[in-house]
This record gives structure tokens, sequence and C-alpha cells, in this order.
């Protein structure tokens, strides 16, 4: 992680601090895997034990009704669609008026010997299962041109346009012409530009039909010179990934957009500042970019702001990044915040160390808030009961402990301990005592200041229900450490006298603050927090 | 309907709805089962369910397999709205998870069946607009024709080509990316 934020401390340099393949693979993959999934596959998980055909000869299938025979051919990859149009005439209509899903993944499929396709779908999400390739643009430019449309989805993400410069026009024009519903589309690069990567061509302010939308490794069009009419007036859901884009090219796009549901922001390769003014808006993502400023100036539909690895502008030691709650009655979801770093106003107030919550002064709609702290840091733990008092109906708190150690984020030099002592003083928290019923603690390294929170909570929180611990890497509930913390709370004196207890081993394949992209995004999902069933980045729930 | 919870056994003592197939058999089925179909929501929303709701296109055979489907995806979605609650952990994860294996497995052995029961079910999921079971049975014949040529789709399905050679070359042509 402290490599992510070394590569994002200096986003210009970026390819000079690591514009190798191992850096392009890990951002490639990041943006691959914060894709939606493809609505159609090549595996065929039912095609067992339909084989025998009637004894009358008779041919039910194509005397379904059309409607139907549409909801089949709709679930079919691009390829085994088209074949069907060569079945009968009623089948070259039914495919003509099906609207088209393209994913060029499963064009990458070649028969094998013996004419039978592989049966593995080469999984356009996974960076090393479907590698760039050079022969795919032809295909994609024939299905395009073959289908009248609409297109429901087109799915690109395996060509490198840099030696397809002609065809992203063209392609484009048609995903315009013919209506594309849902189009992510992620240029394939080979290598990481400092100056970014191909411009997109403005027509895709023409493409209105769009409801969902995502993009990376482009340069973003200039949209100084666009008419003020455009518009996405569908569009629900937009992915901008790893692109250079301008702050004004991202507010006016936000601005375009009237009922855009979600917005999700992976990798920038600009200092993200944004600004929400909507009122469609109900999930804001931001990952792995630097985001100097959010601003929700009035949102009355949001319920998530979520920011992961979203730091701060300045060095890795003094970074600093404001987010300002303006009017969002219904945010429910707030984090990763790391105090320390991120400058929290709210109304018009900054949220200072001892800052006394008041009316205008606190967000009462959040129920689950996550920060990340070195809990033995004083200038990051001093700032902990400042935030939490600005959320006085948190139910669930994520606390994601930074190694004290760790040399990025602000350094303990000379600035005292934090001790349990520190804690008590810290007066009372509205939600600790009154509302507070899980908290979650992740990387636990047995430190004694991370003991000394636990306890604070423990002993303040008197409807807390459940206290969750996941050890940090090379550690176990039964060793040593594992041990000394049961010890340790089973001496504590608890609010609640019926808390439950629960330490766990990491699930996690490797240090950091773990996350799972699809979970974050769903709307149903009740805990966008929870990836302890994603271990592997793919999403298990 | 062994693993019904209470709530699922106050709905059914409140609202029964009676399906009468089209060789006149009747099944009694609870209001949750039984909207799981569009076309029966909104016959019960029109008040016309009394005395029962023929459906003349659907045989006995066909609408029990239909109706089993329906308590099983029934109890799903009631099962899905008790986990919602305002935080989710491991263990409610866990049973959701394991709801939905034996649900996939559930699904995956409702359509082992011969292939006219596959097309009345499609059929049947069709008339009574029920999507998870439209989904699944069109899913079914879409995995079968996967990676097959027209002329292995033809045989399968006892398909006639009525296209002039003329037409299918062209089509073809047209289409030739996905004969590669």
């Amino acid at each position: 992680m402290a490599d992510v934020a070394a590569m994002l401390a200096r986003p210009m340099d970026l390819a000079l601090v690591g514009g190798g393949d191992s850096t392009l693979l890990f951002w490639m993959q990041q943006v691959l895997s914060c894709l939606p999934e493809p609505p159609v596959s090549t595996a065929a998980r039912l095609s067992r034990g339909v084989a025998a055909g009637l004894p009358d000869g008779a041919d039910r299938l194509s005397s379904l009704p059309v409607a139907v025979l549409r909801e089949i051919v709709s679930r079919l990859p691009a390829k085994d669609a088209a074949r069907t149009a060569a079945l009968s005439r009623r089948w070259r209509r039914v495919w003509s008026t099906t609207p088209l899903v393209l994913v060029d993944a499963h064009l990458a499929a070649r028969r094998a010997e013996g004419g039978a396709l592989r049966r593995r779908d080469p999984d356009p999400r996974q960076v090393t299962a479907f590698p760039p390739r050079d022969d795919l643009t032809a295909a994609v430019s024939a299905v395009l041109a073959a289908h009248p449309g609409p297109f429901r989805c087109v799915y690109l993400t395996g060509s490198p346009m840099e030696a397809h410069r002609a065809d992203i026009a063209r392609w484009f024009q048609l995903l315009a012409a013919k209506g594309v519903e849902e189009l992510i589309f992620v240029n394939r690069v080979r290598s990481i530009k400092a100056d970014g990567d191909l411009l997109l061509p403005d027509t895709l302010f023409s493409c209105t039909s769009l409801t969902k939308l995502y993009i990376g490794f482009w340069c973003f069009p200039d949209t100084a010179a666009l008419p003020r009419a455009v518009a996405f007036p569908y569009l629900r859901e937009i992915g901008l990934c790893f692109l250079l884009m301008k702050e004004r090219d991202l507010a006016f796009l936000l601005d375009r957009c009237p009922v855009l549901e979600k917005l999700r922001i992976v990798g920038g390769r600009w200092p993200v500042c944004i600004r929400v003014h909507s009122r469609s808006l109900r999930c804001v993502e931001i990952c792995m970019a630097i985001v100097p400023e959010i601003t929700v100036v009035h949102a009355s539909l949001l319920e998530r702001l979520l920011l992961w690895a979203a730091w701060g502008d300045g060095t890795l030691t003094s970074m600093t990044a404001k987010v300002k709650i303006g009017h969002a009655p219904k945010l429910r979801f707030l984090g990763m915040l790391m105090p320390g770093m991120h400058e929290l106003e709210i109304g018009n107030t900054i949220i200072k160390a001892g800052t006394k919550a008041g009316p205008n002064t606190t967000v009462p709609s959040v129920q689950m808030l996550a920060i990340e702290v070195k809990l033995g840091n004083r200038v990051q733990a001093r700032m902990v009961p400042s935030f939490l008092s600005c959320f006085p109906n948190i139910e669930t708190l994520y606390v994601q402990s930074h190694n004290d150690n760790s040399k990025f984020g602000p350094q303990s030099t000379g600035t005292g301990k934090v001790t349990l002592k520190f804690w008590k003083e810290a007066g009372t928290i509205e939600c600790v005592q009154r509302r507070i019923k899980k908290v979650v603690l992740r990387e636990f390294h047995g430190t004694r200041s991370e003991l000394d929170f636990l306890k604070f909570i423990a002993e303040r929180a008197q409807v807390l229900e459940k206290m969750v611990i996941y050890m940090t890497h090379g550690y176990s509930p039964s060793d040593q450490v594992g041990t000394k913390l049961k010890t340790f709370m089973a001496s504590s004196k608890w609010a609640n006298a019926c808390c439950e207890l629960m330490v766990f081993q990491s699930p996690f394949r490797q240090e950091g603050t773990p996350w799972c992209y699809i979970r974050a995004f769903d709307l149903a999902n009740q805990d966008p927090f929870d990836a302890s069933k994603c271990p592997e980045g793919k999403c298990m729930s | 309907m062994a693993s019904a919870g209470s709530g699922d056994e106050k709905a059914a003592a409140a609202a029964m709805i009676t399906l009468i197939s089209s060789d006149n058999e009747k099944f009694e089925v609870t209001e949750a089962t039984a909207t799981l179909s569009q076309t029966i929501r909104h016959m019960i929303e029109d008040g016309c369910t009394d005395g029962g709701v023929p459906l003349p296109n659907v045989t006995s055979k066909i609408l029990a397999r239909v109706i089993e489907y329906c308590k099983k995806h029934a109890t799903a979605a009631a099962g899905e709205e008790g986990s919602s609650s305002s935080f989710s952990d491991a263990a409610f994860l866990e049973v959701d998870r394991a709801f939905l294996e034996e649900l996939e497995e559930f699904d995956d052995a409702f359509l082992e069946v011969d292939r006219a029961t596959l097309f009345d079910l499609i059929l049947a999921a069709n008339y009574l607009d029920i999507k998870g079971l439209l989904n699944l049975t069109c899913q079914k014949v879409a995995d079968s024709v996967k990676g097959k040529t027209p002329e292995q789709i033809r045989e399968m399905y006892n398909i006639v080509n009525d296209l002039t050679p003329e037409e299918e070359a062209e089509i073809r042509r047209e289409t030739q990316w996905a004969f590669e």
C-alpha cells in the first residue's frame, strides 16, 4: 500500500517512478477488477442433459414466441448469437432484432482442433487471463457494423488502441448511431505514459442513450468547446478509471448527468477535486487517487461517500485532504477517513481536536464510519474523538489500524504517547456511549495503544454487541499476541457484559486496507467496508 | 415446505390462492408463492382470484413443476428480506451463501428435464410472467447452443433451414467473424 501511495504522491512522475511492467500490471488489474461483470458468458454451465431430440421431429424451439427467442439469443456471446442468424429465416430476424451484447474477450476464444470451442471463458477482468491483443479490433469493427442496433452492452478491454486510432473514431460513430446503452471501454495500453494516453473522441457525448459507462486509460476530451446542451439523460452509473482529466471537465460531466446514481473514480491521474451537487447521486467512490478536496455541497440522495486509498496533497508524511460535508441528509456510509490527513469540515466548521459537537457540526444520518489511523500516533489519534463526535448515530465503526512505525502518514516524533488516560480525557462521545453496536478493528499489531483504544471502547460502549478483531499478518488468535489480547479484554470492565468478542486471523493475502469494489458499489449491500469474504480481490458475497 | 419459517406460515394462513390447470386440477398455494408470477399478481391486485385462477395454457404436470419452483424461490425471497439487518456479519453471510448455493443446486436439479418439458416450462414461465424461471430456462437453451455450428443446432432442435443458399451465404459473409 505504501508503494501505491508513493506512486500516487507524485502522479506526474508516475512513469518515472514505476513505468515498468509490474506497475502497469498492477494498475490494469485494479481497473479491470472494478468493471461490472460482463452480462453474458461463454461458459455453458447448464448445457448438460438437453441432447435428446424430440421423437416426432418437431421444431419446438423455433415455434416459441419471438420475444422468448430474443431472451435466448440475448444470453449468448456475440459469436454464438450471430451464428443463430444462419439457422433459418425466423432466426435471422430474431438475431437482428435482439439488442447486441459484445464482449471482446469472447471474440478472442478460438475454435480448437476438432471444431469445438474452448469451454473456458477468458475472464476480461483478469489481467493475466486475458492479455492485450492486436487482432481483435477488426472483429470488433465487423460486429459493430453488422448488427443494426441497439447495442445493449459493448464491453471492450482487450485492444491496445494506440495503433488503431481510426477505429476509435469509427466505433464511437457506430456506438452513438446505434444507441449503445452500456459501454465499457478500456484502452489496453502496453505502457504508462507520463503525458497520458490517447484522447477519447468527444463523440462520446453523442452516445446519449448510455445508462452505464466505464472508461479506462484515456485522456478525457476537452469539454470547453462542447455545446452546453449535451447531456447523458439516462446515465446512471459511471466509472472513470486511470484517466487524465481536468477538474473542469469532471464538473461538466457530472453536471450533464441528471439521473446519475453511482460515480466511481479509480486511479485518478490528476488531483481529483470534486464538488458533489446532485439530486440523483447515491454513491460516490474514489479509490487510489490523490483527492485534495471533496465537497458534498448539496446531495439530497447521497448514501455512500467511499474513499479507499484516497490520499491528500503533499509529501508522504504530511499529506492533507479536505472532506467537506454540506447538505447530505441521507449519508449513511462514510470512510475510509484518515484522521490527521483528512480535514473534516461540516457545515462551515472545520473539525479540530477538541471541537465540541453541536447541531451544526454533526451529520446524524451516518450509521457506518470507517477510519484508518495509527492509534499510537498522537497527531492522528487526537482527531479520532472529534471525528466520532461528528457522527452521533454510528452503529458500526471500522478501524483500520496502521503500523505506528509506518513511514507513511504523520510521524510520531516528540508528540507524546497515546494512553488510556488520553482516551478517558476525550470525554463523552455520543455514538460510543449510546449507539455503537459493532466495532471492527483490522490489522491488530498487538500494541499498547491498540489495546488501550479497545479497552476504552469496551468500557464506554453501553450497547456494543460485537467487537471483531482481525490480527495482522503473521499473528493468530491462539499465539502469544492473540492470547494477550483476549486476556486483556477479559479483564476490562465491559459496559455491556453481553458483548461478544471475536478474534480472527487475517483473511487477507497481504497487509493493507482491504476493499471490495463490488460490495462498495452495490447499494443493496448493507456493509460496503466488509471485504473479509473477498480476500483475493474477487467479490464472494 | 419443511424449511418455511413461521412468517411464511402466517402468510399462508392469511391468503391462499387456488390455481386451476388446463386439465382442471386445483392447486392451493400461498399468495407469496403465487405472486412470483406477475400475471397472477396483477389478477390478485384486480381482485379477480375468487373461485380460483384458471390457467388454460398450463397442464397440471407443468403447473406442479412451476409451483415447485415458485415455492422454493418465494422462501428464498422471504429469507433475503429477513437477513437485511442494519449490519451484516460473518455468520449472516455464511447463512446467505449456503442458502444461495442450495438455491443454485435446486435450480440445476430442477432443469434436469426432457426437452418437451423444458419447452413447456418456458411457455408457462412466459405466459405467467415469472422472470426467474424464464431466465433459468432460457439460459438452459442458450447454454446448449454455445460453441455449436448452425448445422449442429439445427440437428439438435430439428430446425428446418428455409434459407436459400444465396441468403445463407450472405448471412455468413456478414457475420464471418462468428465463424472463425
